[in-house]
């Protein structure tokens, strides 16, 4: 042939390495497909809850495998440096999966308490796990696309699942037509950064522009571009006008996941492009995400307290806590980033939590989420009562919850990373967002004439037990995750 | 005289996307599109992405603009209406593309670009082979990925779309 080109060798003994190297992202798509076939062959009579388990066992063989993985395996670049194994994404799988587990056992009962689909929901549910998963793995910035949009794709009809809701309906659409926004512009910065460095693969990017002068428009412009994308997608102010209105309309548990996974997939994919790619340009991006995280405190936490609907006040809370987790991110080296991982876990349980309290609530008909909907929690089934305060406390920040300790931990890297005045404004808000938290507490112990009991399924019950019990005792014994953040944040901290 | 077609084409695409959104009517926003995609397929033919090239024409200029054609003939092409209330964002937008443009246009004077590969082999560059061997190469993890990513986007447009009761 005249134009035959070279074949490079690809042996199965490299395609196995390269399997290994994120294998709880394969596992996960396996498990999928046969959730898949399972939908399809199983009649619909006996079909409740087989999706459902498949579901469970998967994620808890992803969750299996990447803990593994952390505790014997050596991570390393796999598919010529498109992903990686390395702790960073170890940590994150864990996370993902447990929150996937989490939120499989919550949804069971609210879709057949809606009448809604089991079959779809969970498989997107898994989709957007995988999406999460490679996202925290890639080391390129062409698979960092592919995960974002996996994932958002998959949120994009969970949060329109309700199809006889227009609200919604309302949600996806309004959550497609901004996600396809900030996508374009994350894909417009990472085509000036190719352009500048000629490559995608994240290392070498961070080669090249090591070379380059950091004045360079491209480099800037990129870096702008791909921020305010990245800002989108964290719901940081003030690039947050989605969120309430998606939150409050998606089903109350792709809310829950949503405001967890996202945010940490988010971040996560800040960390490994603007830390692993670009850590030259630290003062460009250092500076926008300060502006970013200062704003998204402010907004968040003042127009939290206005609110009456619980899925509002939880989403306005997300964009404040948006805001002080960027500052680790800005803070970066080995304490910031570690508390940023450690702050993105511990925030799955409380306001996950949080957030599955709010489930139980729902009704045939709908959603309850005003903060009236709470009120003689205590006496219509009172451990929920003290599982709620502990979410609100936790994400008050009061000691002894895991909460205290993230912010602790957070703040103190960026103290001594120099950024005194955002640690000010974050200290003075969190004293604001104290006002808010404990007002969603007061009907839930208040007396009330209405004390019909709030049944919860034995899943949706131990999935929130959990939640409640390690917000108290990882924050009794901060020290073995702080340890584990650190393992994680390694591969990206010089 | 690739420089001239390179502008011709760019300038082309340029206004292709104004039309797209400024036409009221959607069969002409559709056409504007086929213009974008064509004058982008030309550009990609001047950097001897020759496979790309036909790809474009055939998958996006062809299939995926018919499929809209068909989509909005379908659906009657109405005209969009009025602006209502928000007659202010049209103005305010075009003040922010203006800024947007004119802070583009300041940062990129005096740039200097990067110099092309030197050693590419153009003779085997951009041919299906060569892209071929790269996808189940070097891009097989985002190409398998894409795959995956399609899946699950048709999960979801069958879920979305599938009528009530139509539960077998």
């Amino acid at each position: 042939m005249m134009l035959a080109a070279t074949i490079p060798t690809y042996t199965w003994s490299q395609a196995l390495a390269d399997l290994g190297q994120i294998s709880p992202i394969a596992t996960l798509t396996g498990f999928m497909l046969f959730a898949i076939v399972t939908d399809l062959v199983i009649p619909i009579k006996r079909r409740s809850g087989v999706v459902a388990m498949v579901a469970v066992v998967g994620l808890s063989y992803s969750l299996g495998t990447a803990v593994y993985r952390w505790l014997y395996a050596q991570g390393g670049p796999a598919y010529s440096g498109m992903a990686t194994g390395d702790s960073f994404a170890l940590f994150f799988d864990i996370l993902f999966a447990g929150l996937g587990i989490l939120t499989v056992a919550i949804s069971h009962s609210y879709l057949q308490k809606r009448g809604m689909r089991e079959g779809e929901f969970h498989i997107l549910m898994l989709a957007a796990v995988i999406g999460m998963m490679v996202l925290a793995s890639a080391t390129s910035l062409v698979t960092v696309f592919l995960g974002l949009e996996l994932l958002s794709i998959a949120l994009y009809v969970a949060s329109g699942f309700a199809r006889d809701d227009s609200r919604s309906q309302e949600a996806a659409a309004k959550y497609l037509l901004v996600g396809g926004f900030a996508s374009a512009f994350v894909l417009y910065g990472m085509a000036l950064i190719y352009g500048a460095s000629g490559t995608t693969l994240l290392p070498d990017i961070a080669k090249q522009v090591s070379t380059l002068s950091p004045t360079n428009p491209l480099l800037i412009l990129g870096v702008v571009l791909m921020g305010v994308g990245f800002a989108f997608k964290v719901s940081a102010a003030p690039f947050h006008m989605w969120t309430p209105d998606v939150y409050q309309g998606a089903p109350i548990p792709v809310t829950a996941f949503m405001s967890v996974g996202t945010k940490a997939a988010a971040f996560a994919m800040i960390v490994r492009v603007f830390a692993g790619g670009l850590p030259h340009l630290a003062p460009e991006w250092q500076a926008l995400l300060a502006f970013v995280a200062a704003t998204s405190m402010i907004v968040g936490n003042l127009t939290a307290i206005t609110q009456s609907s619980l899925k509002r006040l939880l989403a306005y809370s997300g964009i404040a806590q948006a805001g002080y987790v960027l500052i680790g991110v800005i803070a970066g080296g080995k304490a910031g980033l570690a508390a940023v991982l450690y702050y993105l876990f511990v925030y799955m349980f409380m306001n996950f939590g949080a957030f599955a309290v709010v489930t139980l609530l729902a009704g045939p008909d709908g959603d309850r989420d005003r903060i009236s909907d709470l009120s003689g929690l205590y006496k219509r089934n009172w451990p929920m009562a003290v599982l709620m305060t502990v979410f609100m406390l936790s994400l008050a920040g009061f000691p002894p919850t895991v909460g205290f300790f993230g912010k602790l931990f957070l703040f103190t890297a960026g103290v001594s990373a120099g950024y005194t005045w955002l640690v000010v404004v974050a200290v003075l808000m969190s004293v604001v967002s104290v006002y808010y938290y404990v007002r969603v507490l007061i009907p839930v112990w208040s007396t009330t004439t209405r004390a019909e009991p709030l049944r919860a399924s034995i899943s949706s019950t131990s999935a929130i037990a959990l939640s409640g019990v390690l917000s108290v005792v990882l924050g009794l014994y901060p020290t073995s995750l702080l340890i584990a953040a650190q393992l994680g944040a390694g591969p990206l901290s010089p | 005289m690739a420089i001239a077609v390179f502008f011709v084409a760019a300038a082309l695409a340029v206004a292709g996307g104004i039309g797209v959104v400024t036409f009221r009517q959607p069969i002409r926003s559709v056409l504007s599109l086929v213009v974008v995609m064509l004058a982008l397929s030309v550009e990609f033919l001047l950097l001897s992405a020759q496979f790309i090239f036909v790809a474009q024409l055939i998958v996006y200029a062809g299939a995926v603009m018919v499929l809209f054609l068909f989509v909005i003939a379908l659906l009657g092409p109405a005209r969009e209406t009025g602006r209502g209330r928000l007659r202010f964002q049209a103005a305010l937008s075009g003040l922010f593309v203006l800024a947007l443009l004119g802070l583009l246009w300041s940062m990129l004077q005096g740039i200097q670009y990067r110099q092309p590969d030197q050693g590419t082999d153009l003779s085997t560059f951009g041919t299906v082979q060569s892209i071929g061997i790269g996808l189940f190469t070097k891009f097989l993890y985002p190409f398998e990925l894409t795959s995956l990513l399609l899946l699950v986007a048709a999960i979801g447009a069958i879920y979305l779309s599938r009528k009530e009761g139509d539960d077998r």
